[in-house]
């Protein structure tokens, strides 16, 4: 038991990691309609630029990452604004716009940045070492921060969505944008800012990952934005705090089952994803939603 | 009396040319003897088609067949899968363990072998599959794709030994085709051009069937389908047991002619990349297919890498391609298809104005 707690709190950085992801991929799934692929090969972007700050214009670490979130922010409006708000295809067509993006930005990258590897520092070197119930637990003080910041994030992001006339746009605009356009909120205006929080949130998840691994690179966010996906589906992307939910449970499950076998942990992790899915095919916080013929 | 039976006879007769130029398969018979004669001048010029450019009209033709499978799901039943990459490497799998395994075993029994494993899995995800739909689908699919390709690069077991974890499958030895016919690295071409065609036709008599049909009204509502009297369970297990055959033969493919696979070539990327063929053909029919993938796979190899300024930084091909994907997505929702449509009703007016102008008005009758 006291071992599986030591898992779990390795693995904490991840769910912050996770939750900032899959709040980004949410926003932008619920507002404009679009299931975005490329959001991790945005955010790897951010990561970049702030490691390039970091290393050749010497900036300190907080405003090179800074930099970064706020570069992704302006890429996730240009995004918006050029591309996706001027569509004319239907949602599939709209998925693959964001594999053209995938394309374009996996080979700016090499170009702008250069092939030689980029590292970054991790905000806070120390451990955090405490004991519980008589057994002694420890975790990297940058994990915790990671954590702390995803929470802390996130918590505004809600408050926003719920306590603002911008979050009450935003929610119009999800459940039905048509209906929300004739009230006299501006649809396009709200998907665009949208899209910019979402790559902003995104750049933070991978500026976090890229600090606590000390390292960035192209492939940093393949895997995060597949679980992303994932924990849209199993929280149910009828709710903003279903995918939140599942952003946790996905991390936790993976630090659970790589305790039974370290090998197969992501196939058996996969495996239950597949299996909640099929037991409740509208997500673990999701309405079914009627259609209408 | 005479002149009538004449009159009648020119009218019975049938007009061979006219049928052969109206034939569904005519345009495909002009395109394969093209393919044929390409390889052709490979294998007997020097020098005039490089390898590259067989070897990439060769991929191009196996994932054509990977895609055309997907087309019949997307374009035709209104699904969505990205697990087609996945199942193309374990149609190169399974093959390529079958033919190392029993040397000089028949083409066909590979085939057939590695057809009855698709079946049974395209059923299995079907049957799974009935409950959900839309971005469930794409990301049920998605994680059924990331177990496989988990297990693609087992490091130990009994799974290692039939995929060779990462360094994959080498060595394995070109099919023998009827018996007798031992393949080699240039008359492989020629076998997957044969089984695309075959398969070209298989999907355009599909599309014309009634089960054709079907699926064109389960992509239109599924819910109005089904008061039509179109069993969903029965049409969408058909839609992926066919996307699941045709990615396994797409793998066999595969193996057949390159020799050897890695569990790099299936990742995610080419299961998008196939996605995008289908996207971008616009059409579930095989010469949207084929006009998707030529833009995806073969643009790059065949067209741009002879440009000096591609040459010189191959990074741009990405971006060159990204770039038009966007545009044809954002301006032409029709794709590919609806675009060279676009473009021969242009030619077709120029040409009535040119008429117009050359020899004046047509007299009225």
């Amino acid at each position: 038991m006291a071992s599986i707690f030591q898992v779990f709190l390795n693995s904490l950085f991840l769910i912050g990691v996770l939750c900032l992801s899959t709040m980004g991929i949410t926003l932008t799934y619920k507002t404009a309609g679009v299931a975005n692929f490329a959001q991790g090969i945005v955010a790897t972007v951010g990561a970049f630029t702030a490691a390039f700050m970091f290393m050749r214009a010497g900036f300190n670490p907080w405003i090179a990452g800074l930099g970064g979130i706020l570069l992704c922010a302006g890429m996730g409006f240009a995004v918006d604004f050029f591309v996706v708000s001027r569509l004319k295809s239907g949602p599939v067509g709209r998925v693959m716009v964001t594999l053209g993006l995938i394309l374009i930005v996996s080979a700016l990258i090499p170009i702008v940045f250069g092939t030689i590897p980029y590292t970054y520092p991790r905000y806070f070197a120390g451990l955090v070492e405490f004991s519980l119930f008589g057994n002694s637990f420890s975790i990297t003080q940058n994990g915790l921060f990671i954590f702390i910041t995803a929470a802390v994030v996130i918590g505004i992001v809600f408050t926003a969505l719920y306590r603002t006339k911008w979050g009450l746009s935003v929610r119009a605009t999800a459940s039905n944008p048509i209906v929300a356009n004739m009230m006299g909120i501006n649809t396009k205006r709200i998907t665009a800012i949208s899209w910019a929080v979402s790559s902003a949130l995104a750049a933070l998840a991978a500026v976090m990952l890229g600090s606590q691994n000390t390292n960035v690179n192209i492939a940093m966010l393949d895997v995060v934005g597949t679980n992303a996906l994932l924990a849209l589906v199993i929280g149910g992307f009828t709710s903003f705090h279903g995918p939140v939910v599942g952003a946790i449970i996905i991390p936790t499950l993976l630090a659970m089952l790589a305790m039974i076998s370290g090998l197969w942990a992501n196939v058996l992790m996969y495996s239950v994803v597949l299996l909640i899915i099929l037991i409740k095919p509208d997500g673990l916080f999701g309405k079914k939603t009627m259609e209408k013929i | 009396m005479k002149n009538d039976y004449k009159q009648f006879e020119t009218m019975v007769k049938p007009n061979y040319r006219k049928m052969l130029v109206k034939h569904p398969m005519f345009g495909y018979l002009l395109l394969a003897v093209f393919l044929m004669a390409l390889q052709l001048a490979f294998i007997f010029g020097d020098g005039i088609v490089t390898l590259t450019l067989s070897r990439a009209v060769a991929t191009t033709m196996i994932w054509t067949v990977g895609a055309m499978g997907l087309g019949i799901l997307v374009g035709m039943s209104g699904l969505v899968s990205l697990g087609s990459a996945a199942f193309i490497g374990l149609g190169a799998y399974t093959a390529g363990n079958l033919l190392r395994t029993f040397t000089g075993i028949p083409f066909t029994a590979v085939l057939l072998i590695s057809i009855l494993v698709g079946i049974i899995l395209g059923a299995a995800i079907g049957f799974i599959s009935l409950r959900v739909r839309g971005i469930y689908l794409l990301v049920i699919t998605l994680a059924f794709a990331t177990i496989m390709n988990q297990l693609f690069i087992a490091p130990t077991g009994i799974v290692n030994t039939f995929t060779g974890g990462h360094m994959g499958i080498t060595q394995v030895p070109f099919p023998t085709i009827a018996g007798f016919l031992q393949l080699n690295r240039e008359t492989v071409y020629f076998l997957v051009m044969a089984v695309m065609f075959v398969l070209v036709w298989i999907t355009l008599n599909i599309i014309n069937s009634p089960t054709g049909r079907a699926m064109l009204a389960m992509s239109a509502s599924e819910p109005l389908a089904q008061a039509m009297g179109i069993s969903l369970l029965k049409y969408r297990v058909m839609a992926f047991v066919l996307a699941t055959v045709f990615a396994m033969i797409a793998g066999v493919l595969f193996i057949s002619s390159m020799g050897a696979a890695g569990p790099l070539t299936w990742t995610f990327m080419l299961s998008l990349n196939l996605l995008a063929v289908v996207i971008l053909g616009g059409s579930a029919k095989p010469s949207g297919i084929m006009l998707g993938a030529f833009f995806v796979f073969a643009l790059d190899l065949t067209v741009l890498r002879n440009i000096p300024f591609f040459v010189q930084y191959p990074g741009a091909v990405l971006i060159l391609t990204g770039v038009l994907m966007i545009i044809i997505f954002a301006r032409f929702p029709g794709g590919l298809t609806r675009l060279v449509q676009e473009i021969v009703k242009l030619f077709r007016k120029l040409y009535m104005k040119w008429r117009l102008y050359r020899y004046g008005p047509e007299p009225e009758v």
